[in-house]
């Protein structure tokens, strides 16, 4: 019966696959709820035997799961992996089902997964991983999760649920650091020892001690609530992380210099992408790579030729003009990408896309917590664009940020923002939250010749 | 002329975009040459209240609502009552307007007091009420529409001696019930509006620091601005929401 069940789910799912690709869509979660509607413990059935590591958090998901896929094909090993970010559970299940033969026997034998925060829980129930790593807990999506300390708590349960898994934390996040106060796991922190900015953060995600409610003080700041944290209150305190970034040298125009330290010893690693959240990244990817007892020097050496990732920082050409895509989507993550716009110059073209479909968070009030007035201070534009659903929000936002209203473009459709791209005459960066990225990705790389991102 | 804010608890009452209502506050000022002060004040700090004109407070998570009561209870309570009565201006949101309050039951039936400056009660729930909404203002606010977005959990009911801030046109509101919206006393302005409420309604925000302007100097005017932006983004989201100004 069960063996029956599962058949028919791996088939309904192949059909309903099928049936999207002749239609030209690229939804990527519908095969998967349909084959859970059928088997509901399908993901479990198709996981048992496979090797697995689960990544979560709010920022860098993607880009440290690229990481570990770039170091598996380095190694030329076989894996399946979530790679188009579909990463609720019935994402998750599609892409089981796409790497098992039709009776449900798996064809491979070790995976990298990216899961949603909401859904960790039910994914880590299903697939007991053998690694799970906790990238950072940042504000994001507020509506659909409500809080962060909601999130931390799906993080928590979703922990607890894997008892033998080998958990990775950062402990420069004190929220993420704290999942490990009271879990039976194993855990390995990983953190930046040498970096310290005398910026203080303007928006602080994580201000007071989870356990006695006083004020975290900090010996050092990396970024945004990031640092050598502790509490004056209990005690508690940053762990010392065994995966730890000794120091972190950039490299202009290449990436970073990172010496790299673990308990087996020192070496350098060469990061081909540039600012200092991407050495939090590598540092995640490294530690989870080390954990799962891949060979953790060949996988520091294949970070040297990593480019980047689907939608993180896209760079293509139309005709000639250069033109880069960077998501954005949570204050701390946006802040990062507005000092990397603000480092280019005044002659390029912005153009920032504010969508607020679910997938997005519905309420886009964040857009108010990151720091466009930092861009303004420094940066005029002959030009700036806006464009999504909520494009007259994001032109409100940039003019009390400081931008001249007039200098800027409100795109009806995404035709025009193309257009506009084509023929601005200089290099443009283009800023989209999520569903944003999707379409406009879309667009703009059809006109640039890549391909569509499910193919 | 000059508007002193003061921004209450800015460590751990930041949720929402808050910051884009001070922006907000201080451009409008700035934009008519009226000089304007911003002050945080975050937990734990000793400050004379009596030398603002304004007061911000914005919401929070549920945790760190309750790491304010110890500050509160050492005395900024009775400060805040003071300046309230005064006549002094306050914008509180959501979890800031909570607070203003008698007190929170939560979920699970625990009591939790809070400052019990105005006479209202809010009632947690496992349901949070959220979305894009629309209130008019009361006749004393104005009699504007207004756009926000609203994310809470708790239910707001007024005792009967308050005045809403305004009626709800589209969404929830205070309760999702009684077709209340926020709380009006003197100059204190109470609202679920998060979004940040001030930018897409710049005749409400206008009202707000009339309210201080005039409190401070007996009388005032504010010259009109160019608010194209400001009405562009504002009727996208009442069309939306198929609300008629
Ligand atoms: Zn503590």
């Amino acid at each position: 019966m069960k063996k029956l069940r599962v058949f028919l789910a791996c088939l309904a799912s192949r059909l309903t696959r099928w049936g999207i690709r002749l239609l030209g869509r690229g939804g990527t979660s519908l095969p998967g709820k349909v084959a859970l509607r059928i088997c509901p413990d399908l993901l479990s059935v198709l996981g048992r035997g496979v090797d697995t590591l689960i990544l979560t958090g709010t920022n860098g998901k993607t880009t440290t799961a690229g990481m570990l896929r770039h170091m598996l094909d380095t190694a030329g090993t076989d894996y399946l992996s979530n790679r188009s970010g579909a990463n609720l559970k019935s994402g998750i299940t599609a892409e089981f089902i796409q790497n098992a033969a039709i009776t449900g026997r798996m064809k491979k034998k070790l995976a990298v997964i990216e899961c949603d925060e909401g859904n960790f829980p039910a994914v880590v129930e299903a697939l007991q991983p053998r690694v799970i790593v906790v990238t950072n807990l940042f504000r994001d999506q507020l509506d659909r999760y409500g809080e962060v300390s909601h999130t931390r708590e799906y993080l928590y349960q979703g922990i607890r649920k894997a008892p033998a898994a080998t958990v990775c934390l950062n402990a420069d996040c004190s929220l993420t650091a704290s999942l490990g106060w009271d879990v039976p796991n194993e855990v390995v922190y990983y953190g930046v020892d040498g970096v310290s900015s005398d910026a203080e953060p303007n928006v602080s995600d994580a201000p007071h001690c989870l356990a006695c409610g006083e004020r975290y003080a900090y010996r050092r700041h990396t970024f945004a609530h990031l640092g050598d944290w502790y509490c004056p209150g209990c005690g508690r305190s940053r762990p010392a992380p065994a995966v730890a970034a000794e120091s972190v040298e950039p490299v202009p125009g290449a990436g970073s210099r990172i010496v790299l330290r673990t308990p087996e010893g020192e070496r350098t690693v060469e990061l081909a992408l540039p600012a200092l959240y991407n050495v939090y990244n590598a540092l995640s990817a490294l530690s989870a790579a080390r954990a799962m007892g891949w060979d953790t020097d060949a996988c520091a050496e294949s970070l040297r030729d990593f480019g980047a990732v689907f939608g993180r920082m896209e760079s293509m050409k139309i005709g000639d003009t250069p033109v880069q895509v960077v998501l954005v989507k949570n204050p701390a993550g946006c802040d990062r990408v507005l000092e990397y716009l603000a480092s280019l110059g005044e002659d390029v073209f912005p153009v920032f896309c504010l969508n607020d479909n679910v997938n997005d968070g519905t309420d886009v009030s964040w857009i108010w917590d990151a720091d466009y007035e930092a861009l303004f201070a420094k940066r005029a534009y002959e030009s700036i664009g806006v464009w999504g659903i909520r494009a007259e929000d994001m032109r409100l936002r940039l003019k009390y940020a400081g931008a001249e209203d007039a200098s800027i473009r409100v795109f009806a459709t995404l035709d025009e923002l193309a257009d506009a791209v084509a023929r601005a005459g200089k290099p443009a960066v283009v800023l989209p939250n999520y569903t944003a990225m999707l379409t406009v990705r879309d667009k703009l790389s059809t006109l640039a010749g890549k391909s569509r991102f499910w193919e | 002329m000059e508007l002193k804010i003061c921004h209450l608890y800015p460590d751990v009452l930041n949720l929402y975009g808050d910051r884009g209502n001070i922006a907000c506050m201080r451009r409008r000022l700035e934009w008519r040459g009226i000089g304007c002060a911003v002050t945080e004040l975050p937990l734990g700090t000793v400050d004379d209240l009596t030398g603002y004109d304004l007061f911000f407070i914005g919401g929070g998570q549920d945790f760190e609502q309750t790491v304010l009561l110890s500050d509160l209870n050492a005395g900024r309570r009775d400060d805040i009552r003071a300046a309230a009565e005064d006549g002094k201006t306050f914008l509180c949101i959501c979890g800031g307007y909570q607070l203003l309050g008698r007190g929170y039951r939560t979920a699970d039936g625990e009591w939790c007091d809070y400052t019990g400056i105005l006479d209202f009660v809010t009632e947690g729930s496992r349901d949070r009420m959220i979305g894009n909404y629309a209130f008019r203002l009361g006749p004393e606010s104005g009699g504007g529409v207004v756009v926000g977005f609203e994310n809470h959990g708790g239910r707001t009911r007024l005792g009967s001696g308050l005045t809403p801030l305004g009626a709800v046109l589209k969404g929830c509101g205070n309760n999702g019930q009684d077709g209340t919206e926020g709380v009006r006393y003197r100059n204190v302005f109470g609202t679920y509006s998060h979004g940040p409420v001030l930018p897409k309604n710049p005749a409400f925000c206008d009202g707000i620091l009339l309210s201080a302007l005039v409190r401070k100097y007996g009388g005032a005017e504010l010259a009109p601005l160019e608010d194209a932006a400001e009405n562009a983004a504002r009727r996208y989201m009442l069309n939306r929401l198929h609300v008629t100004e």
